[in-house]
């Protein structure tokens, strides 16, 4: 019986997935303390140098980082290792028939499950330990982290076609995510920057999809977390919509350019 | 006319069109781009790209039992109508009616995810080239004993030859029967001896198969799997009848220099 071609990219991505994490645990242990390494180091060295050296009049500045740099992270390194993904299978993609979707949902669950395990063992401890303790807002967390699941998921898918084509991009977007990480207000609040500037924070779509998660861990639980969610929802929603109209576009290109 | 029966169509191809930008060829970065586009903004708007027509109004029907050869010369859009016949490519124009499934190949010597073992890819391969939802245990254990790669299989895909790829690969895929089977100059990359004992078997594979698009440039295997072949020049189908008969024609019309080159 024929299945749908939904269905088909859904058992496939599946298949691949659980490889690719068999792949990267092959050596368990080694491969587990691996994930874990990039954003305990960065938490780690942010925390020493923007609470303690800097000093920054942050409450409870742990928390705050934490709820930050985490999707950060998770974002920043699922864009960037998306935009080879096509290009560095290329070999698989012209060998038979396989939905280049595929390769690209692959890469994001292997990284989102990374992203999962990372959460729970780095920001669990900091909750706990953090000044007022955990919130009942923390149980909205994983609703939270649904627009920055699909906004993330769009942007990869976005910048793996763009990179058949551009294969310059991967290069570029590290010179972007660098330059992100400092005006987007990961490790500082939106009220240090000035006013005149704000608009910069406005159209940040990073911001918009990391502010609702953050929000569930750091603040107390409140209406103010609508109008967060729906701002964030719309991002993901624009960025899902720019990112399916170019794979559209460029479904048969891609196949001769890669 | 071929020996196949012609009451049942497996596929239709409608009236094909498909043609590309040439400058898909070169690859180009986001910085060229923007030098580009500042140095010459009204070309970089309005300039209209170079169009190559590939295929130009392919029409033909696959019946159950055909084992369809496509002839032609490098460039004459052979693979491209392949792609499209598989899904993989969308056409300009016209359409690829088929109710079942289509499994296509293009190359065997490629591994899915070279750190992993050879079993393991063979796993994840039949899980990805038979679109059905389960594969069974015995299908791909029985394509690994036929393999002949015994206690390699065991070992990183990454540390294959060439050569042991394309076993692994041909024997998985020549498995189990499929509805529409598309082999794209499959043979090439197996050895000499594995490549007589593939062909037996994939002869089997051929004839529990609905239908079987076959590209080659061996006049030899073109008569020994097929019973139909379409031979394609510049994008349109210039002979569609029995092999022997297509070969002379393909001949003729300056093909024999394809054949010669292997």
């Amino acid at each position: 019986m024929k299945i749908s071609e939904f269905e088909l990219v859904f058992r496939q991505s599946y298949a691949f997935c659980l490889s690719s994490l068999k792949s990267r645990y092959r050596k368990t242990l080694a491969g587990f303390i691996w994930v874990l390494l990039n954003p305990l180091l960065m938490f780690g060295v942010q925390s020493i140098v923007f609470k303690k050296i800097l000093k920054i009049p942050v409450p409870d500045f742990y928390l705050f980082l934490v709820g930050g740099l985490v999707p950060w992270i998770f974002i920043s390194q699922t864009v960037c290792m998306s935009a080879s993904i096509l290009t560095a299978n290329s070999g698989i993609l012209k060998a038979f028939r396989l939905n280049p979707l595929v390769l690209v949902n692959s890469s994001y669950f292997d990284n989102l499950f990374n992203f999962f395990i990372a959460t729970v063992i780095i920001t669990t401890p900091v909750l706990i330990f953090s000044d007022l303790g955990p919130q009942w807002g923390v149980l909205l967390a994983p609703l939270a982290l649904v627009p920055m699941i699909i906004g993330s998921f769009a942007l990869s898918s976005l910048v793996a076609v763009l990179n058949v084509f551009y294969r310059d991009t991967s290069f570029v977007l590290n010179f972007i995510f660098s330059i992100f990480f400092f005006v987007t207000p990961i490790f500082y609040p939106i009220e240090f920057v000035p006013l005149e500037f704000q608009w910069m924070i406005e159209i940040n779509p990073f911001y918009h999809l990391i502010n609702p998660y953050r929000f569930t861990l750091y603040q107390p639980l409140s209406m103010e977390l609508i109008p967060l969610m729906l701002k964030a929802l719309g991002w993901a929603l624009g960025l899902s919509v720019v990112s399916a109209l170019y794979w559209r576009k460029k479904k048969n290109e891609l196949f001769i350019s890669i | 006319m071929n020996s196949s029966s012609r009451s049942e169509v497996i596929l239709t191809a409608k009236n094909i069109y498909f043609d590309y930008q040439l400058s898909l060829y070169q690859h180009s970065g986001l910085r060229d781009t923007f030098i580009n586009a500042v140095r010459n903004p009204w070309d970089f708007i309005f300039k209209k790209p170079e169009i190559l027509p590939v295929l130009r109004g392919i029409n033909f029907q696959l019946y159950k039992g055909d084992r369809l050869g496509l002839l032609g010369l490098n460039g004459a859009g052979k693979t491209t109508l392949c792609r499209i016949l598989s899904g993989m490519m969308t056409p300009n124009a016209g359409e690829v009616i088929c109710p079942g499934h289509v499994e296509a190949i293009f190359d065997v010597a490629t591994g899915i995810m070279p750190e992993l073992t050879g079993r393991e890819n063979a796993y994840l391969l039949a899980r990805l080239f038979y679109n059905t939802r389960e594969v069974s245990r015995e299908l791909v254990e029985e394509a690994l004993e036929f393999s002949e790669l015994s206690h390699f299989l065991d070992a990183p895909f990454k540390t294959y030859s060439k050569g042991m790829q394309a076993r692994l690969v041909l024997s998985l895929i020549s498995s189990a029967p499929s509805n529409v089977l598309i082999l794209d100059e499959v043979f090439d990359g197996a050895d000499l001896f594995f490549k007589e004992k593939i062909a037996k078997r994939m002869i089997k594979k051929i004839e529990g198969s609905n239908a079987v698009v076959f590209v080659s440039h061996g006049p030899d295997q073109v008569l020994e799997l097929c019973n139909r072949v379409l031979v394609l020049k510049n994008g349109v189908i210039e002979f569609d009848g029995p092999p022997q008969e297509a070969i002379n024609f393909y001949i003729q019309s300056g093909g024999s220099r394809s054949f010669g080159e292997l």
